[in-house]
């Protein structure tokens, strides 16, 4: 298990320091950008250039890359430069932000998929019946809706129709990295049934039908027909012997289903003004604030590495023959 | 989903395929066969085409001021009627030629991207899967890393330090959309490449570059068609939601992204004919090309069944 897990941590952070250089590489390929957001669109070209050897951006490819990882290990991902926060640490800037997405984005994650194993589940029991074929064809929607238009059909009716939800979350202007769970369940759950609801529904699509095809794989397996065979009662087969197995792989998906959630998140929090990761890098991509984005793009992939990580881990836990796979 | 993922709408590629495209008649024939037993696929082909005809050739025959912003100006927010089948906008263009004029932005930009996610998510693959060792491994940790960056904030970063223009979008959709693909195409050229056909070709004396143009290459045509059916979906996905996050095409362009955004601030209002048709139309573009896809991975799937 150690050396399984040690391995699983050696390729995650390989993969990490990969995104970490493309987010280095990519301003470099472009340093007149940063100069630009700092000096205003009508610097002249000797002041561009003072810039960028003041803050190091003409030395060497490999030098200013050295520099740039030496940095990151003390969390350093440089300072803003968009004018509300000019000079401000990237990282400062970054903070208030995170729990705010984070919460929403694992609340979300954990409806969908309790959601998706009861809904994949039923249908995989009843494969071709009338609910099968109902809910392969709300799944398929589900799975086709950009997240926006689906959200805006949300709050069109619910909101402005039927008046029955708040369609933007108020301003979140208390910090605190519990605070928006205490927000969403506590003070303010109305606002919330929207932005999650539409994430939920966007993560249903492709759970459910991973769930849905798991069940009827391990329906067919020859342990299901032993027990059958032995004599267990339906419910049995299904929640001790089918249930269990079936189960295993949806927490992988969890895992992949991380970059489309908080892709998702960024749409949906633009929609209902839910000042998270995705509204910050919308409104730093808006004023062209090249290290904040970095960082935010950077912390975003290593929060998804981090929860992949974790769900390989959790499942090589749980099912033994996952552990094995790496020893050959 | 917002994008849809191709590494999981595409079954195993192992059953892909049995041997070497012997007769590309029969192979089309059967392809179509199966293909039109699908009539919402046939109907999903017939709305693209439609669609098509309406935004490139519909502007030659229904003409409309898309571009002067000034002369649009006395006709702002007009609902449906007399002159304006379907209402103007907040700056007083014609939505009904707003929709070919925004749409024709959007299917270009989305053909084109995915034209370049294709050519390069299929060359990166099949090399990859070709030539195996460590090369496959360096190549496929590059694609896993930038396959964990969530779609859009790659897009925004990339966006952050370029800013964005017509072409500028095109490569940036078309250069960030070509991993899935890479991946897709690398477990195809590794199924290949060992088959007897590659074998036999190979020692009859063929070198690398001729196996993969003339024998893969032509053998991994229906993944190909599949990928690339999601890979436009896909690309007009991301420019839509770029459009509608403010960061799509510039003015005096637009995109449907951007008028579905505009469109929703100003439906709170009542003016709902500037949301509902290129909701409509987007939606169905969208569902159209998923069922398409389906519906062709099905047609080669039943094709290899038969065989």
């Amino acid at each position: 298990m150690l050396r399984y897990t040690a391995k699983r941590f050696g390729q995650g952070f390989i993969v990490t320091a990969i995104v970490a250089f493309f987010t280095f590489w990519l301003p470099s390929l472009e340093p007149g950008t940063i100069a630009k957001a700092v000096l205003g669109n009508h610097s002249n070209p000797a002041e561009v250039k003072l810039f960028l050897h003041e803050h190091g951006l003409d030395q060497g490819f490999w030098v200013q890359f050295v520099t740039y990882l030496r940095h990151l290990s003390h969390l350093d991902f440089g300072v803003s430069v968009s004018p509300q926060t000019m000079d401000v640490p990237a990282l400062d800037v970054i903070v208030p932000y995170i729990p705010r997405t984070l919460w929403l984005v694992l609340v979300s994650l954990l409806i969908s998929v309790v959601l998706s194993i009861i809904i994949g589940m039923y249908q995989g029991m009843r494969r071709n019946s009338a609910f099968d074929h109902a809910m392969t064809f709300v799944v398929f929607l589900a799975y086709s809706m950009p997240a926006f238009v689906f959200s805006l059909f949300t709050i069109i009716l619910f909101g402005l129709t039927l008046n029955w939800l708040p369609v933007s979350v108020d301003s979140q202007d208390a910090t605190g990295f519990f605070y928006p769970l205490l927000n969403m369940f506590w003070y303010h759950p109305a606002q919330f049934v929207l932005p999650v609801g539409t994430l939920v529904v966007l993560g249903l699509g492709g759970l459910t039908r991973f769930m849905r095809g798991s069940i009827l794989d391990t329906m067919v397996q020859d342990y299901i027909r032993t027990a059958r065979a032995k004599g267990c009662s339906p419910r049995r087969v299904l929640f001790r012997h089918a249930f269990r197995n079936a189960l295993t792989p949806i927490v992988t998906i969890m895992g992949l289903a991380l970059p489309g959630l908080f892709g998702g998140a960024l749409i949906t929090e633009q929609i209902f003004n839910y000042p998270g990761l995705g509204w910050l890098t919308v409104y730093a991509t808006n004023s062209r604030d090249v290290p904040v984005v970095m960082a935010l793009t950077l912390i975003v992939t290593v929060v998804t590495i981090l929860g992949n990580f974790l769900a390989d881990i959790s499942l090589a836990l749980v099912d033994p023959r996952i552990r094995m796979l790496g020893k050959r | 989903m917002s994008t849809i993922d191709i590494t999981q709408t595409t079954g195993p590629s192992s059953e892909n395929f049995g041997g070497e495209v012997a007769d590309n008649g029969t192979f089309w024939r059967q392809f179509i066969r199966v293909f039109q037993q699908n009539k919402i696929a046939l109907f999903s082909v017939a709305y693209v085409i439609g669609l098509v005809i309406f935004c490139f050739i519909g502007p030659f025959f229904y003409h409309s001021n898309q571009l002067d912003a000034n002369q649009a100006l006395v006709n702002v927010n007009l609902p449906p009627g007399k002159g304006f089948p379907l209402g103007t906008d907040s700056s007083g263009f014609d939505i009904l030629g707003r929709l070919m004029f925004g749409g024709k932005a959007s299917l270009q930009l989305g053909f084109l991207a995915a034209f370049i996610s294709m050519t390069v998510g299929v060359g990166y693959g099949i090399i990859s899967g070709y030539r195996g060792g460590l090369l496959d491994t360096v190549m496929m940790r590059v694609v896993d890393a930038l396959l964990s960056i969530p779609g859009l904030f790659l897009l925004l970063a990339v966006i952050s330090v370029f800013g964005r223009s017509k072409l500028l979008l095109i490569l940036i959709l078309g250069l960030t959309g070509w991993f899935g693909t890479a991946r897709l195409m690398r477990s195809e050229a590794l199924s290949l490449r060992d088959r007897e056909f590659a074998q036999a070709v190979r020692a009859m004396g063929s070198g690398s570059a001729r196996i993969l143009w003339k024998h893969i290459l032509p053998n991994s045509v229906s993944t190909m068609m599949t990928v690339a059916t999601f890979d436009v979906a896909n690309s007009i996905l991301a420019l839509t939601g770029l459009g509608y996050l403010g960061v799509g095409i510039p003015i005096p362009e637009t995109d449907w992204g951007a008028m579905i955004q505009a469109g929703s601030v100003n439906f709170q209002v009542g003016y709902w004919w500037q949301l509902y048709p290129v909701c409509i139309v987007f939606l169905l573009l969208v569902i159209s090309f998923n069922y398409i896809g389906d519906a062709m991975r099905d047609a080669f799937e039943v094709r290899l069944r038969e065989r």
